[in-house]
Order: structure tokens, then C-alpha cells, then sequence
């Protein structure tokens, strides 16, 4: 282990994992382009690197992208990727309140804790976690993605209702094309373009940023700007300060994003989704949560990191990749002459170990080039809102077009925009449809799965006799539970 | 919750029945369509989600006809206020996206982003329409190298583009 530290304090290692960190914040920063397309973009760059150095360069993208994809969420509502949705819920109303910098510190700050606890799971739990991880079937995955739904109660603000239709139209949306488990066609309403689906990062586009360009011109002449500006010397110290001061939420965050990164196939955006519920259930102001709480940012970009630095753990032991970019990795590995699996960890342990602590540096770099830009891009919320919105749709329009490079995906993402700006008129809540939008395509492949297991044995087998089930049933009841007490105690508070 | 009445004296509906009815056209339109070919297994989360919106729907109007919700004035949103400038926004992106394809997309982008921010501009001024213009090439020109000669994005391009 000691020759992995030696390795990657190497000037190659950390010259290449900074190269990594700077080309993930500018592809996390950037509506469209996610860690998977950097990663794999930068993947042909790394043949004739050193093994060790291209994972460095790789891992540093993976890990800065992560952070990344919180610029803008906080800046202008709209998730980079997927795992920085409940990152908007919190960081947008701080950056309206002139809070931008302070969000973004305590994005990369909380960004570097996780990473940091993700490459130390990584480093140290990967055959235990590994192994556990396989125990984890379609029933159990079934029953994570009805948890991470629950935090629909809490986000939904005045309106369950509406929250838990909002959520099932999200999940509507994401049936349409091929189904994963038997090629059905569904609801594609004669286009083919929609046979292919609707790709998650054009859906998060159409529902976040389409609605902000219309609401900024609706208010325009009320709101010259987005939000103000305040700069506060000192902020990043002060944040991290604050932040320390509740060191609960950063390491039930770190575990809770590590522990759902190692499972193949949930990621990022249900750690993040999964930590934020948590965040809230157990603040003191919980009533601050959606109103701009530093709490809810820290434990949404905790998680997502933490995540990132575990998916390798899966794909390192076993050869299966906990997330995107870990696949792509995984190729960078497999082109290099490395085959993933336990003889690889025994047999090139230094270049195993280096890759991990090469993850943990970058999240370092990450922490320190984040909170150095933060400052100046919650600057962005100065620009006049008759500059902002042309530009924020352009942006829009790039990031949906970039994923496919078709022109229909553009097409979807004004649809799907002009769509939810509608629904949001009435009450329903932008977050749940996109929470529905990222959740189904894990719950329903799980359903159908564990529901094919069921019917050559018995759903009350599949469904509520196996341990992990049953824990993660009990976590449901409970969430729901205490969703349904806290509002009611707010409405009693409220009344008297 | 009471019924809030934002300015009486026009016709006016609940916000929950007009919700509720949103939730009867969706799981309407969807509803025709499921079950069109395919195994029985493809179609029962789609079959619950639908089963779900449409209860939901039955809530909100039955709390709309109890009283429950904001009242909402049936001109729509369009015809009011700052929505003239959502609907002028909304007119202006889908000519953008329809004619990306022919007049290439930087050109096209840089004549939206002009368009747009000086139709929105407070005041219309020599200034702004420097300021406008200027910001529209930069952001387009910007965006051209990053996407196209670095993450090798193939925009649509016209016949006539020289580059």
C-alpha cells in the first residue's frame, strides 16, 4: 500500500490527475456533457500513457465532474448529471439569496469528503464489499428505489398529492421507447425517435432548465436579475467551519454514498437522493431544507462523491462497474492488458492502491479549485436577465443536442420544458417528476425482474422474506411515517 | 386549507380541479396506448403509474369541488402579465429549433441569443443592442470551439458555412 502512496505523489500522477480535475470541472460544469463522456473522450489519450497515470487522469475526471455537475445546479437549477438533482434543491434558493459562493464551497468541500471516505472504502473494503454487493438482487434494488422515492414527501412542499403525481409522470416518461426487460414498444405515439427513449440528461434539461429561462423572462420585469451577489471575504473558511460544526450529516452521508456507489447499477443519483432524505429527517431545521440549507447541499454532494471513488470497488474485485464512468475505466484497464478481478488486486496491488490514493488526491485538487472559482462563478447571477436567458437556453439546447447529437433530443427538451413549466404553474413540484425521471429506470427493471423470479416461487418470498428487503421495508415505513407526522406537527405549529 | 380568493369579481376555478383534470389527460393519453403488442409483464408498472395519477386526479378534484385550493382565473396564463413574454419566448425557440437544422446551428444560435436579449432589454438603446449583438457572437463563437473542436460535437452546419 505504501508503494501505491509513493506512486501517486509521483509528479506524473498528480500532473495528469490535475489534468482530470480541470477537464471534469469544465464537462461537469457544462449541462450535457457528463463524467461518462469525459472519461471516454479522454480514454484513446491514455493508450500510450502509463497504466497508473492514465487512471489517475481518469479518476480525476470521474471525481471533479461529480462536483462539477453542482455549478449548475446551484447557479441556474439544472442538474449537470443526474446525481446533482437534490444538490438544486438546496443549492439554487442560496445562490437566489446571494449565497452562491458559500453553496459552492460547501459543494466541493462536502465533494472532498466524500471522495475521500470513497477511496478509503475502496482501499480497504473492496473483497468484503464486493462480495456483499452480489447478495444485493432485483427484489433488493426493487425496494432502494421505493426508499429513495419517499423523499418525494419531503420535497413536495404544500401538495403530497401532487408530489406523488408528479413522481409517477416522471416515471411515465422514463417508460417510453423499448422496455429494458422485453423490448416492448411503449408510448411512442408513431415516432421513431422515440424508440430509443428518452435520454436522462435531456429529460433533467427539459424539466429544470426549460422552466427556469421561462420563469427568469416571465419575471423579468419585476427581476433585472436572478439574484444578487455578495461577496464575503473569508466565505470559504466560514463555510467549511459551518459545515464541521456538523460533522453527523458529512459522515452518515459519506457512508450512505459509499455504501449505495458499491452497488452496480444504483450510482450516484439514489446515494445522493437516498443522503438528502436523510439530511432532512434528522435536522434540527428540518424546515429549511428546499429553502437553501447548507445541509442539504453537503449531504447531496457527499453522497454522489463518496459514490464514485466505491463504484470501483465492484468494478476492481469483480469486473463489474458501479457506475458509467467506471465502465469506461474499466475499458481503460482491459486496453492497458489489466484484467479487473481479484488477481489483479494481489497481482498489481501497487497500481491498484496508487489508482485508489491518485481518487482521494483528486478530490483534494477538487476542494481546492472549487472553492477558488467559486467565487467568481456565482457571479453569473449578476448577468441581466435578458442576457441570462438567451444564453441559459443556448446552453440548454447544446447540452441535449451533445448527448446524442440529434436534433429530436432537442425537440423532447423544449416539449418536456414548456410541459413541466405548465404543471409547475399548477403546484407540481419540478423535483418530484424529475426524481421519477431518474428512479424509474432502476425500479421498474427490478419490479419486472423480481416479479419474473416470483412467479416459478412466491411473491411474498421474493418481495417481504429476504433480510435486506425486509430492513429496507422497515426504513420505507418509517420515512413515510415521519414524512406524514412532521408535516402535521408544521401545520399544527402553524395554526396556533 | 381555505380557499383563497386572489381577485374575485372574474370567473374562476380551483387550482386542484384544473390539476386533477392535467392528471386525467396524461393517464388518458397514455392510458390509450398501453397494452399496444408486446408481453403482459411490459405493461404493469406502466398499468400502476397510470392507476396512480388517475387516483390522484380523483383526490384533487374531489378536494377542488370541496373548496380546497387556490382559485385560479380561467383566461389563460398565456394572455396575462409576464406570460405574453413566456409565450414570445416560447414562439422564438421553437422557430430557433426548427430552423437549426437549415440555417446551421452557431448562426442560428448567435441570431436567437441577439433576438432575444433585445427583445427582453429593458430599455432599447444603441448600448444595448451593441451589448446584444456583442454577447451573442461571443457566446456562439465561445461555444463553437469548446463543443465542436473539442468535445468534436457535430453541430448541424449549412451548405454556405466556410469553416
Amino acid at each position: 500500500m505504501l508503494d501505491g502512496l509513493i506512486a501517486a505523489l509521483g509528479p506524473g500522477y498528480l500532473f495528469f490527475g490535475l489534468v482530470g480535475v480541470v477537464l471534469g470541472i469544465l464537462v461537469g460544469a457544462l449541462p450535457g456533457l457528463t463524467a461518462t463522456m469525459g472519461t471516454a473522450l479522454l480514454l484513446p489519450f491514455t493508450f500510450n500513457m502509463p497504466p497508473g497515470q492514465g487512471l489517475a487522469m481518469l479518476g480525476g475526471l470521474y471525481v471533479a465532474a461529480m462536483f462539477a455537475d453542482a455549478v449548475p445546479a446551484c447557479l441556474v437549477n439544472t442538474p449537470g448529471t443526474p446525481s446533482a438533482l437534490a444538490t438544486s434543491f438546496d443549492g439554487n434558493p442560496l445562490t437566489r439569496q446571494g449565497k452562491g459562493q458559500v453553496a459552492l464551497v460547501a459543494a466541493s468541500f462536502s465533494s472532498m469528503i466524500g471522495t475521500i471516505v470513497g477511496a478509503l472504502v475502496f482501499l480497504f473494503l473492496t473483497p468484503p464489499l464486493a462480495t456483499a454487493a452480489l447478495e444485493f438482487g432485483p427484489p433488493e434494488f426493487f425496494w432502494l428505489g421505493v426508499f429513495a422515492l419517499t423523499i418525494i414527501a419531503g420535497i413536495a412542499g404544500d401538495s403530497i398529492l401532487k408530489g406523488l403525481a408528479g413522481g409517477a409522470m416522471g416515471m411515465l416518461i422514463a417508460t417510453i421507447g423499448l422496455s429494458a426487460t422485453g423490448g416492448t414498444s411503449r408510448y411512442t405515439f408513431g415516432f421513431p425517435e422515440l424508440y430509443g427513449g428518452v435520454e436522462l440528461v435531456v429529460a433533467l434539461i427539459g424539466i429544470f432548465a426549460m422552466p427556469q429561462v421561462f420563469t427568469m423572462v416571465r419575471r423579468r420585469r419585476q427581476e433585472a436579475t436572478v439574484g444578487q451577489y455578495q461577496r464575503v471575504p473569508g466565505a470559504a473558511v466560514a463555510t467549511v467551519k459551518e459545515i464541521l460544526r456538523k460533522p453527523v450529516n458529512l459522515i452518515r452521508s459519506s457512508l450512505l454514498g459509499a455504501g449505495i456507489g458499491v452497488l452496480p447499477g444504483a450510482g450516484g443519483p439514489v446515494a445522493a437522493l437516498v443522503s438528502y432524505n436523510e439530511a432532512m429527517r434528522w435536522s434540527k431545521d428540518r424546515q429549511k431544507f428546499g429553502k437553501g440549507a447548507v445541509e442539504g447541499v453537503v449531504a447531496s454532494e457527499t453522497a454522489n462523491n463518496g459514490g464514485a471513488g466505491a463504484s470501483m470497488v465492484p468494478m476492481l474485485a469483480l469486473g463489474v462497474p458501479g457506475s458509467a464512468p467506471a465502465a469506461v475505466i474499466l475499458g481503460a484497464l482491459m486496453l492497458q492488458g489489466l484484467r479487473p478481478g481479484p488477481e489483479l488486486m494481489e497481482r498489481d496491488s501497487t497500481l491498484v492502491h496508487g489508482f485508489a490514493f491518485s481518487i482521494l488526491i483528486a478530490g483534494i485538487f477538487t476542494f481546492v479549485v472549487g472553492s477558488l472559482v467559486a467565487g467568481q462563478l456565482a457571479r453569473v447571477v449578476t448577468i441581466p436577465v435578458h442576457l441570462l436567458a438567451p444564453i441559459v437556453f443556448l446552453l440548454s439546447v447544446v447540452g441535449a443536442f451533445a448527448i446524442r447529437s440529434n436534433l429530436s433530443d432537442v425537440y423532447l427538451m423544449l416539449g418536456l420544458g414548456l410541459i413541466v413549466y405548465f404543471l409547475m404553474n399548477l403546484g407540481f413540484h419540478q423535483g418530484a417528476i424529475g426524481l421519477g425521471v431518474i428512479l424509474g429506470p432502476i425500479v421498474e427493471p427490478a419490479l419486472v425482474q423480481s416479479i419474473s423470479i416470483a412467479r416459478s416461487s412466491s411473491y411474498v418470498e421474493v418481495f417481504f422474506t429476504r433480510p435486506v428487503s425486509i430492513g429496507l421495508i422497515v426504513l420505507i415505513l418509517l420515512s413515510v411515517a415521519w414524512s406524514v407526522w412532521s408535516k402535521q406537527k408544521e401545520r399544527s405549529r402553524a395554526s396556533t | 386549507m381555505p380557499a383563497r380568493e386572489e381577485n374575485p369579481g372574474r370567473l374562476r376555478i380551483s387550482e386542484e380541479i384544473i390539476a386533477g383534470c392535467v392528471c386525467f389527460a396524461v393517464a388518458g393519453l397514455f392510458g390509450m396506448r398501453t397494452g399496444d403488442g408486446g408481453r403482459w409483464l411490459d405493461w404493469v408498472y406502466p398499468q400502476w403509474l397510470l392507476g396512480v395519477i388517475a387516483a390522484v386526479g380523483v383526490i384533487l378534484v374531489v378536494r377542488g369541488l370541496l373548496g380546497y385550493g387556490n382559485k385560479r382565473s380561467l383566461v389563460p396564463p398565456v394572455l396575462r402579465g409576464g406570460g405574453t413574454d413566456v409565450a414570445a419566448f416560447a414562439v422564438l425557440a421553437i422557430g430557433y429549433v426548427l430552423l437549426v437544422d437549415v440555417a446551421g446551428f452557431w448562426p442560428m444560435s448567435a441570431l436567437l441569443v441577439a433576438l432575444a436579449s433585445l427583445y427582453f432589454a429593458g430599455e432599447r438603446s444603441r448600448r444595448t443592442l451593441i451589448i446584444s449583438v456583442l454577447t451573442a457572437v461571443a457566446v456562439s463563437l465561445v461555444g463553437a470551439v469548446v463543443f465542436r473542436e473539442i468535445f468534436y460535437i457535430p453541430f448541424p452546419e449549412p451548405p454556405w458555412w466556410p469553416f
